[in-house]
């Protein structure tokens, strides 16, 4: 069952009346400007039992993200295709707010969200995963675990999760007797178009990008985009108890499709 | 005349032997085991020569408020003598505290002037900005001075916020006044 | 029964990573690796890599759970997915759940738990690679994190395994040594008091070699110690050089 989250309304009421202040003037509270996003630094490799990894901090945000691979049976209703897993868990070492126990539902949206993004722009070829169409194919595990929660975990995680895919190195295979052989031999995950995952919130009539944590408590509502690099949309997600009027969407779209780009630029090639 | 305390340059950590008993006492953040005296902390290493005591001046403090220190609290229960409340930030430190500490307001620190009843001075969900007397679970409050009582409130009837309205407040949806032990930090 | 096959130490007396049998593995520690945590800790020990991290003293939820006289201390040693070679799932294991309970009987005798009654100290160890002996890395970083915390203690807990291949003893048994050898015994100390907080082992141990073992751990972990001791040092000399440069 979901439920409200206690607290909340009045700690943003507390914290509001400044950090809005400020907003009016095209101020943010760390001193960014309205759709700056944080440094972000990538890290690749850092793990290495994991067939891909990468640590990202977007300011005090970490995030790392591993993929691990194996051969399993298909989907039913995608006999040919490999199979996309993707797993989020906010441990409670990230922040004094994240219970042990159970993922709940913010870990689950999370690790929809993500997998919904990367699924829908083909980030994974998955029908060049299927060595034994119905029988044997790859599945390919994602894992995506944050470390410190400063705020904007969605677009980090995207970004970790994305960096870590771009590194992962599967072993080559050839079937053989109506089975899959792994060869030493390694080759690079097949990868399609990627998206850049952008988090639009909104405070008033202001429209701000990658959200800080003191002011993800304030937000209205958010959006979150998947953008891919020819600038269409593979993913969306609101969230939090306000809305948003058509016109405030557009702008939101068009805004994430701006940022995106300069995001871009900081994945591993 | 006494001198004051000398701060070495020593950075001690857990289980440092700092001293031995010989030549100080164990002050504050220290203790001893045969004859050695002990660090229990991350901290600097503070020499009083004159009084030979030595203690660790510590590097963080654990995040439970201090004496002294102002806390905001929302109030969870009314009873006739004391009130319950969950401290949920620290102002002193701009810190956050998740989850919340258990807070206890008894009536007679609840302002300098005459309340007839706890229930008079604030109501169920009110926001106070208090004052830590003892730091024990739970923190022992106090709202006296007008800085410190209620910096924001819902009126019962409606649940929409209260606006100050000189020394009460005020429900502009319902056209109630509403009488509160009222901080001058009062955010709307 | 463990398989033989594998060939633990060469015919020079060296092990499959190059090290002598008295020799442990390169690490690093780093005290206040996270923000958000009251305490944290990183810790490279080999390919090992672990974080740490320490909330409280903060109130007890649920309320029952709270002591009167004392502090109760928690504790969760999780392990991630993509940490070993065969992808571990994401939920609870029994092994998670025992290591929990030793680590936490490791570093609780070293708190001052009667200083903060009706609290939790809650001390959180996620392993993001493991390779051999994550359990000891994990309390040596945990009690690094628990000091960052500023949480009042005796003394630093450190700890390193002994393990035994063709009747040699072996310091720090990585992955493979652990998986092909023929056991593997844990150990904890604190230095101050010389006091053994966690022993466990599997395997057969004469018991002259678990006299042995136990030396040849706390030489490893004096070492681990003083390793402790300058991370936390490092972090607040930093810490104070940026609030001095400040002011």
């Amino acid at each position: 069952m979901s439920s409200t989250k206690p607290f909340g309304d009045i700690l943003s009421t507390i914290k509001r009346e400044s950090i809005v202040t400020l907003l009016r003037k095209g101020e943010r509270i760390d001193g960014r400007g309205l759709h700056e996003y944080r440094k972000i630094e990538i890290e690749t490799n850092v793990i290495s039992k994991a067939e891909g990894s990468a640590l990202v901090k977007i300011g005090d945000t970490k995030v790392i993200a591993g993929v691990k691979t194996e051969i399993g049976k298909p989907f039913p209703d995608t006999p040919d295709m490999g199979v996309q897993i993707v797993n989020a868990e906010l441990i409670p070492i990230a922040s004094p707010f994240f219970e042990p126990g159970p993922p709940g539902e913010d870990d689950i949206e999370l690790s929809r969200v993500i997998d919904r993004g990367l699924r829908s722009s083909e980030a994974i070829k998955l029908n060049e995963l299927a060595p034994i169409p119905g029988e044997k194919v790859w599945i390919i595990y994602i894992d995506i675990y944050p470390l410190d929660h400063y705020g904007n975990l969605v677009d980090a995680s995207g970004l970790a999760a994305v960096s870590a895919l771009l590194t992962t190195k599967i072993k080559n295979w050839k079937v053989e007797d109506g089975d899959v052989v792994l060869l030493d031999e390694e080759k690079p995950l097949p990868i399609g178009e990627v998206p850049v995952f952008v988090t639009v919130g909104k405070i008033g009539d202001t429209l701000i990008v990658d959200p800080s944590y003191e002011e993800e408590l304030i937000l209205d509502a958010k959006i979150t985009l998947a953008v891919t690099s020819d600038d269409k949309i593979s993913g969306i997600q609101k969230s939090g108890l306000g809305g948003f009027t058509p016109e405030v969407v557009k702008n939101a779209v068009s805004l994430a499709i701006n940022v995106a780009d300069q995001v871009r630029k900081k994945l591993p090639t | 005349m006494a001198s004051e305390p000398q701060k070495t340059k020593a950075v001690a950590t857990p289980g440092d032997v700092v001293s031995v008993i010989e030549e100080y006492f164990p002050g504050k953040n220290t203790y001893t085991i045969d004859g050695k005296i002990i660090a229990k902390l991350v901290g600097i290493v503070v020499a009083n020569y004159d009084k030979r005591i030595i203690t660790i001046e510590e590097a963080y403090k654990p995040k439970i408020p201090q004496e002294g220190e102002i806390v905001y609290a929302i109030v969870t229960k009314i009873r006739d003598i004391s009130i319950t409340l969950d401290v949920f930030y620290i102002e002193t430190r701009n810190q956050l505290l998740h989850p919340p500490l258990t807070g206890s307001l008894h009536k007679m620190n609840i302002s300098g002037e005459y309340f007839k009843s706890t229930y008079d001075a604030y109501g169920y969900g009110d926001v106070l900005r208090a004052k830590v007397l003892i730091p024990k679970i739970p923190l022992i409050l106090a709202t006296r001075g007008r800085e410190y009582g209620v910096i924001l409130a819902r009126c019962p009837s409606c649940m929409g916020y209260l606006k100050k309205h000189g020394f009460n407040l005020y429900c502009p949806k319902c056209k109630k006044t509403i009488r509160r032990k009222i901080s001058s930090h009062y955010l709307i | 029964m463990r398989s033989n096959n594998v060939v633990l130490i060469n015919e020079e007396g060296l092990r499959v990573d190059g090290r002598r049998p008295n020799e442990m593995r390169p690490f690093k520690i780093i005290a206040g690796y996270l923000s958000n945590a009251d305490g944290s800790a990183y810790i490279e020990l080999g390919r090992n890599k672990i974080v740490a991290a320490v909330y409280g003293p903060r109130e007890v939820h649920p309320k029952y759970l709270a002591l009167p006289h004392r502090a109760t201390v928690r504790c969760r040693y999780s392990m991630a997915p993509f940490s070993v070679e065969e992808r571990k799932s994401p939920g609870r294991s029994r092994r998670e759940i025992e290591l929990s309970k030793v680590i936490r009987e490791a570093l609780e005798p070293a708190i001052f738990v009667e200083e903060y009654p009706r609290t939790v100290i809650d001390i959180f160890i996620q392993v993001l690679e493991a390779d051999g002996g994550t359990r000891t890395a994990s309390i040596t970083a945990a009690s690094v994190a628990l000091a960052d915390a500023g949480i009042p203690m005796r003394d630093l807990v450190a700890a390193i395994a002994v393990g035994k291949a063709s009747d040699t003893l072996l310091l720090d048994l990585n992955g493979i040594e652990d998986q092909y050898g023929d056991g593997d015994m844990p150990i904890a100390i604190m230095p101050r008091y010389n006091l053994v907080t966690l022993f466990q082992a599997d395997g057969i141990f004469a018991p002259e070699e678990i006299e042995e073992a136990l030396k040849m751990a706390r030489e490893a972990i004096y070492k681990l110690y003083e390793g402790q001791k300058e991370a936390l040092k490092r972090k607040y000399l930093k810490i104070r050089e940026e609030v001095l440069s400040s002011e």
